[in-house]
């Protein structure tokens, strides 16, 4: 061969190889949202730091360090106390109804592992919200009928039972009284918690031994998007980006295939067609993949405020493949109907 | 491309021996009757290049022929053939993993000339990213080498052998492109479909030599069933180049190889038309492979061979967010979006072969290897090293008996390593044309650097390294007997049967310890294969038929676990058939030749644990389709140094295959489907070689 032939076949080859294989994208137009966006300020990461309350009818969010508190006093008729369900507190009753008697032999053979396939639904509340099913019982009008119950806030330990509390809940008039210590300390902590009608509860933090302002007031706000405790199967599982509503204020909620009326066309005549859900998980987990695809597209939601103010409600984004930042997530929520 | 490349394209590649303890000149390139009579020289474990028939070893060779043949432009291309071999793609990740005679590849130690590949984990990507134009042949032998080759190598050793200088004067160059459809689609030599060059220089003259490579291999993605922007199987571009030189004479033999390659597995986001915005990422792997091989024989008793190898593997991963409404784009924020992984890898083997005497030879051989990593999901930079000294002796008592026993010693500064590995393998020759090969042999896996210092937490995962891991070890048996029936005349004949089980302990699992919300890795499971399978060659003029069946065993876990056992009996081994045909009819008046290869994969079933609500837990049935997978290749000669290809690529038209899993509720199951191919595809070559030999 010609070593004018072998050049030409090496100036094609070198040609080829500099070949651009990037196909490019094409201009697409994106429409104007014409309902109000919100960015929830999560905090960033799976495990936000914080919990977002959002009130629709006041645009507005109100944002809170979701391990801020411990237990949550109802202040409904019922006596009931929940346990953080935005975090990975798990918490176990003992038959000792005496809280000065319980140490840390107590703790033999009780684990309160949580999360990663350890524990059972037991050891969380209700995770469709019904406040009959709490870890710790309805709190009895006989003292000495209240149990001791046994807490592990999730920055404590499995391992190591004296990072865990020992709590007991009895009724004081109208409110409550919490004893509490660690399992190592000798001294109980006492503190009375009073009822406050304009909140679902009164919240309080065991590790700093006060109160503490979390939720707004109970008609001032909707949904909550938080880390959360769920299950899946028959395992408790925390779930980032959980969506919750004000279930005990009267928020319902219902999900909507975006095939059956597009968000944009559902106005009012829509609403008597959907079926409203009144669970803490009526939304929750449904609206988004944690893996893979994000927020399903197809599906939004109506929702029902306090007062009965119909919104719709989207997800525009929340971090996965959608060009948002996880931990961020931004809704876009519409009036649909205003209460009469 | 990159200044650097430029100039390693034009530098010189090497065209040296075999990884070859023989300076001696090697069999020219082998024909193909030599697949009966097992004349094949093979190299892996030997104690110097020997014949098929001759080795204490069961060999499987594929050719660089056969990778002509079939028109492969990877690995994985001309391995799907193979008995036992299969093959899990991650569509998420863009990669693919091998698998051995049921166990996965970190199982499976992938050798360049005889110098393991770095992998990040336990895929073995590095299968992937070697340029296919640059191999002479690949050696598979099953079952475990880890006298010789240490860690991994317990299903067994795939060891890809480079072109070779093989003496006097040489000039060669060669050239080749080809295009293929991903599916139904293609666009010319960029984007859509498949697209490769490769150009090589080789060299030689007065022992001295020489040679270099650049290869592009650009995979354009499949969007199987979606239409935005986003991909089933993401795009993929390699660049892969090597250069090489080296000195031979009668005695001493030296040489210096570095690879490269530089591969963008492109992961393109769909666009969220609620914020006119798209997350784009790219996984970017740069890999060096730097090698110097010397072999230097001291007299006709002894020879030596030193193999040293520095590598480094950076694989970055990008995420940007693209802004549609105004044309930007920006780095993501997000936790583990962007990712640099180092790992660089420094290794010697050192090696004697001494022949005492006709009946006893012996080889000692010494191992050093230091791995280090760093990177995110990785607790600090640890680095480990591994210190190992082996011997094997070959006993040829009689004349139809070799016996090879071996053991290795192992100080590893990390993990503790288990302090002797013996194996012992037999060659009898029944008769002239009837070899029988039984060996046990013990094989380990360190534990990756991940599985000690992996280090994992955000808010559904709580996973820590342990640095108190033992290796994982099997007992494997292995047999085979092969007959070379009719070695004469028209039709020649080769038949072999071959069978192993398989018993590995420790194995290494992630587990969460009781009262620990925190789950780590733990030597706690056991795994065992078995299998066997019967293949047989025939040559009949210009037709050549390959075929064969697989028979494997895996284990089912659940067979001997106590809350199972009882209530949901289920059998200790799953299994799946295989068979498979290479049909080759060549027409050598006119240059060409016709290819047609064939596999079956059967059902696959194996064991799943399902939880549900409200239910106890139970032992649920899977079943992976089976699927045929066949191709179709002509080859023709068009001038005395070009010739064109064409083909059709999975003529059964395989996409996904569905998998009967249960989905318990558990975060990470796939379930349903799983991607096996992206549709039937076509492709035509052109190839250039051009030589100057005297």
């Amino acid at each position: 061969m010609k070593l004018s032939r072998l050049f030409l076949v090496l100036a094609i080859g070198t040609g080829l190889f500099s070949a651009c294989s990037k196909d490019e994208d094409t201009a697409v137009v994106i429409p104007p949202s014409d309902g109000s966006q919100l960015t929830l300020n999560g905090g960033g990461g799976t495990g936000s730091p914080n919990t977002v309350y959002v009130d629709f009818s006041s645009d507005s969010t109100a944002t809170r360090a979701r391990a801020s508190w411990s237990l949550g006093f109802y202040s409904g008729s019922s006596y009931r106390v929940i346990l953080n369900g935005f975090t990975a507190t798990s918490a176990v009753a003992l038959s000792k109804t005496d809280i000065s008697t319980v140490n840390i032999d107590d703790t033999a053979g009780v684990s309160l592992a949580i999360g990663q396939g350890a524990g059972t639904l037991s050891m969380i509340d209700d995770v469709f919200g019904d406040l009959t099913k709490t870890v710790i019982a309805e709190v009895s009008a006989t003292a000495s009928s209240n149990h001791v119950y046994l807490v592990k806030p999730e920055n404590a330990s499995a391992a190591d039972p004296a990072t865990w509390y020992k709590i007991l809940v009895t009724r004081n008039g109208d409110g409550y009284t919490l004893q509490y210590a660690k399992l190592k300390e000798t001294t109980i902590k006492t503190v009375n918690i009073s009822k406050d009608n304009k909140y679902n509860f009164t919240f309080f933090s065991l590790d700093n031994g006060s109160t503490v302002n979390v939720e707004p007031k109970k008609t001032e706000w909707d949904i909550a998007w938080s880390y959360a405790a769920y299950y899946t199967a028959t395992l408790p599982y925390f779930f980032s980006d959980f969506v919750v509503i004000n279930q005990y204020a009267g928020v319902t909620a219902a999900k909507v295939d975006s095939n059956t009326v597009s968000y944009n066309n559902f106005t009012a005549t829509n609403i008597a067609a959907q079926t409203f859900v009144s669970t803490r998980d009526a939304i929750g987990s449904s609206w988004r993949a944690t893996t893979g695809n994000g927020i399903y597209k197809n599906f939004y939601y109506i929702v029902k405020d306090a007062n009965g103010n119909y919104y719709k409600l989207k997800f525009v984004s929340m971090g996965l493949n959608d060009g948002g930042t996880r931990g961020y997530p931004v809704i876009e929520y519409k009036l649909v109907k205003s209460a009469s | 491309m990159r200044s650097h490349l430029i100039v390693l394209g034009l530098s010189f590649a090497l065209c040296n021996d075999a990884w070859a303890q023989s300076v001696r000149p090697a069999v020219a390139a082998t024909v193909i009757a030599d697949s009966v009579r097992l004349h094949d020289v093979v190299v892996t474990g030997q104690y110097a290049p020997q014949s098929l028939k001759q080795s204490v070893y069961q060999v499987r060779t594929i050719s660089g022929e056969y990778m002509k043949l079939r028109g492969a432009t990877n690995v994985l291309g001309v391995l799907d053939n193979e008995l036992g071999v299969r093959f899990s793609n991650d569509a998420t990740l863009g990669e693919t993993d091998v698998e051995i005679m049921g166990m996965s590849g970190a199982n499976v130690k992938i050798l360049l000339d005889g110098v393991p590949l770095v992998d990040r984990g336990s895929t073995r990507q590095s299968l992937t990213q070697i340029d296919i134009n640059t191999i002479e042949r690949i050696e598979i032998v099953e079952g475990p080498m880890s006298v010789v080759y240490g860690t991994d190598a317990l299903a067994g050793v795939i060891n890809i052998i480079t072109k070779k200088y093989h003496g006097g004067k040489q000039l060669s160059v060669t050239a080749r492109v080809q295009e293929e459809t991903v599916g139904k689609e293609y666009a010319a030599f960029s984007g859509k479909g498949i697209h490769n060059e490769n150009l090589g220089i080789q060299w030689g003259r007065n022992g001295v030599f020489a040679g270099g490579g650049i290869t592009r291999n650009d995979f354009g993605g499949w969007s199987d069933t979606l239409t935005g922007r986003r991909k089933a199987w993401k795009p993929k571009d390699q660049l892969i180049a090597n250069g090489s030189f080296g000195y031979s004479n009668d005695h001493l033999k030296v040489w210096y190889r570095l690879d490269y390659l530089d591969e963008d597995i492109i992961s393109k986001g769909d666009i969220n038309f609620d914020n006119g915005k798209a997350t784009d990422q790219h996984y970017l792997t740069d890999r060096y492979t730097h090698q110097a091989q010397a072999v230097w024989q001291v007299n006709k008793d002894l020879s030596v061979n030193g193999t040293a190898s520095y590598q480094q593997y950076k694989r970055v991963t990008r995420t940007t967010i693209r802004d549609f409404a105004n044309n930007t784009e920006v780095l993501s924020p997000d936790a583990g979006a962007q990712d640099v992984s180092k790992f660089n890898t420094v290794f010697f083997r050192g090696t004697a072969q001494y022949t005492l005497s006709p009946v006893w030879s012996f080889q000692p051989g010494i191992e050093y290897r230091r791995d280090g990593s760093s990177g995110e999901r990785i607790l600090g930079t640890p680095d480990i090293s591994d210190y190992s000294l082996f011997l094997s002796a070959e006993i040829k008592p009689i004349h139809w008996l070799n016996v090879r026993p071996g053991v290795r010693l192992s100080k590893n500064s990390v993990y503790d390593a288990p302090p002797v590995i013996p194996s012992i393998n037999t060659k009898f020759a029944l008769r002239s044309n009837l070899d029988l090969r039984l060996s046990y042999a013990r094989g380990f896996r360190a534990p990756a650097l991940r599985e000690l210092y992996f280090y994992f937490f955000d808010a559904s995962h709580s996973i820590k390294g342990n640095s108190d891991l033992k290796a994982e070890y099997s007992n494997s048996i292995t047999g085979s007997a092969s007959w070379q029936a009719i070695q004469d005349g028209p039709v020649r004949v080769g038949v072999t049967a071959t069978g192993f089980y398989n018993d590995f302990n420790n194995r290494i699992d992630i587990a969460t310890i009781n009262g620990s919300d925190t789950s780590t890795y733990v030597n706690i499971s056991k795994f065992k294969t078995t299998g066997g399978t019967l293949s047989g060659v025939l040559n009949w003029k210009a037709l050549q038929v390959n075929a064969g069946v697989a028979y494997i065993g895996r284990y089912n876990q659940f067979s001997d676990d106590e809350t199972y056992n009882k209530t949901y009996p289920s059998p200790q081994f799953t299994w799946t058939p295989e068979v498979n045909a290479n049909i080759t009819y060549r027409f050598s008046k006119i240059g060409a030749a016709l290819n047609l290869s064939y596999k079956f994969n059967g059902e696959r079933p194996a064991y799943e644990e399902v939880t549900a609500t409200n239910a106890p837990a139970f032992i649920h049935e899977v079943r992976t389709d089976a699927f045929h997978q066949a191709d179709f290749t002509a080859t023709k000669n068009i001038t005395k140094y070009v010739s064109i290809n064409a083909g059709v690529r999975n003529l059964f038209d395989n996409t996904n295959i569905s998998n009967s899993t249960l989905t318990s509720g558990q975060a990470h199951t796939a379930g349903g489907i799983l991607p096996m191919w992206y549709g039937r595809s076509y492709f035509a070559g052109l190839s250039f070689n051009w030589n100057s030999r005297k």
